[in-house]
């Protein structure tokens, strides 16, 4: 479903050019759900990126559904969650959902149904005819889910996954997850909530300063959580480059 | 491959922001109180007609003016707000490419200008007294320039948007549309400034109301075909930039 081959991304010119993914390799099968964990600029929005074809690596391959990271085909079948979107205040949320429903090649009639029913699993049921500047920080990020799942994607990449939400919010969405992934959707997202990561996925992908020092599964995760906190365990795994007991 | 149902569905976005922000309304508040004043000149009862002339000129003028403006800085502030806001993000995480975007956010912004240009003409058209005789051919000339005149100003906005930081491609984008032809006329034999594109060219208001014929059907299709070249070369060029810039 998703593939990542030895990915370079830089920023900046010439002396100054600061590698934020610095050789990473790793992939994601059909129907998996992983987390992907790190610091504040460890790299994870920026491979992300990638994948949706945002911005191109300096070398290396990444590969959605087959096809090359960024071709607008690849994304036919992506739901995305950006980390920070201030949606069109001038639009109602009926209308936003619409213009990216019909860009996802909905049709009028089949979104006209689909609308009140995806507000209605992340919680704004009857907020269809709302204008978005009235929205909270809270609503616009369950909009945002709601927009990602619109076209009932198969493949859902989400850039901190619960950024903005309230713990109800957060308990919310992790029911989203859970019955998406009982539906054999895919599901990749970033997050700095390790206790949300372990209780959503099958593996878990550890970043730090643009390599991938560890890859843990869910059971391995659980084993960890009984012995000791999952911080101590995060924090030993950065600081020992990922060569630390799980 | 371009599809045309993607750039519909952004231009319609685009036009729904400008129905629902204040400043168009603004606008045409400041066009009907000027409009009002003409009109009343005309109850009030014009008898110079050089007076007429100067009226219908100056309306003329104002109009070209204003509906150049409100499209260059509608165009231009279009990607800097997707790309500052993080609403680029949702729009390119579907099966669209980023030309289909720019091309969307364009035609919205040359509809929107030629919508305020056609209905602020023909209220002026109405309204200005004519007490000297004027050449329709060239009106309907005038009229049929400003679609390319319109649309270039737009591609021009979005260009210097893509090139530039806001302000500064804002700035670059009006000294284009309304500078480029000043420039050239007081180049004398400097090539630089011809090679801009200018809209100002496609202006044939000053012809209008001065009441000279038509031009010539070889020179208003050279006129039209200047701006259509500019123009694909610079949505073309805004294009490669737009494609080549990390978000």
């Amino acid at each position: 479903m998703l593939a990542v081959d030895d990915l370079v991304v830089s920023y900046g010119r010439g002396p100054k050019r600061v590698p934020a993914v610095n050789g990473i390799t790793f992939r994601i099968d059909a129907g998996e759900c992983v987390g992907f964990i790190g610091a504040n600029g460890a790299g994870k929005s920026t491979t992300l990126k990638v994948l949706m074809g945002f911005i191109y690596a300096d070398s290396g391959n990444a590969e959605v559904c087959g096809l090359p990271a960024g071709a607008p085909e690849s994304r036919r079948s992506i739901g995305y969650l950006p980390e920070v979107a201030l949606y069109y205040p001038f639009m109602k949320a009926g209308e936003l959902l619409e213009l990216y429903g019909a860009l996802g090649g909905m049709a009028r009639g089949d979104l006209r149904s689909r609308i009140p029913e995806v507000l209605k699993q992340v919680g704004l049921d009857g907020r269809q005819g709302q204008l978005l500047k009235t929205f909270s920080k809270g609503m616009q990020q369950r909009l945002g889910i709601a927009q990602a799942l619109i076209t009932k994607p198969d493949l859902l990449i989400m850039d901190e996954l619960t950024s903005g939400l309230d713990p109800l919010g957060r308990y919310d969405l992790h029911e989203i997850i859970r019955g998406l992934k009982k539906d054999g959707r895919t599901i990749f997202f970033s997050s700095h909530e390790l206790s949300e990561v372990e209780a959503l996925c099958d593996r878990v992908i550890l970043i730090d300063r643009g390599r991938i020092i560890r890859e843990v599964t869910q059971a391995e995760l659980r084993t960890v959580g009984r012995e000791r906190s999952l911080e101590a365990f995060f924090i030993e795994q950065v600081r020992s480059g990922g060569t630390g007991d799980a | 491959m371009t599809k045309p149902v993607h750039i519909v569905v952004i231009a319609r976005g685009v036009m729904l922001e400008l129905l629902r922000r204040k400043d168009l309304a603004v606008l045409l508040i400041f066009a009907v109180v000027y409009l009002a004043f003409v009109a009343a000149a005309r109850f009030v009862g014009l008898e110079n007609p050089a007076t007429g002339t100067f009226l219908m000129n100056l309306s003329l003028s104002l109009i070209t003016v204003l509906a150049h403006l409100v499209t260059l800085t509608t165009a231009a502030r279009q990607l800097p707000d997707e790309m500052d806001k993080g609403t680029i993000y949702p729009l390119l995480a579907r099966p669209v490419s980023r030309f289909e975007i720019l091309l969307g956010k364009w035609a919205a912004c040359v509809v929107a200008g030629l919508l305020l240009f056609g209905v602020m003409i023909s209220c002026a058209l109405l309204l200005v007294p004519k007490l000297e005789p004027y050449e329709a051919a060239t009106l309907i000339q005038l009229l049929l320039l400003q679609v390319p005149a319109i649309a270039l100003t737009a591609a021009i906005g979005i260009m210097c948007s893509l090139l530039l930081p806001r302000l500064p491609g804002l700035l670059a984008a009006v000294a284009l549309v309304f500078g480029s032809g000043f420039a050239s006329r007081f180049a004398g034999r400097l090539v630089v400034p011809y090679l801009l594109p200018d809209p100002w060219r496609l202006n044939l208001v000053l012809r209008y109301t001065d009441g000279i014929a038509p031009l010539s059907l070889n020179d208003f299709i050279l006129l039209f075909i200047y701006g259509l070249l500019w123009l694909t070369i610079l949505l073309v060029f805004s294009g490669a930039l737009f494609q080549r810039r990390r978000l």
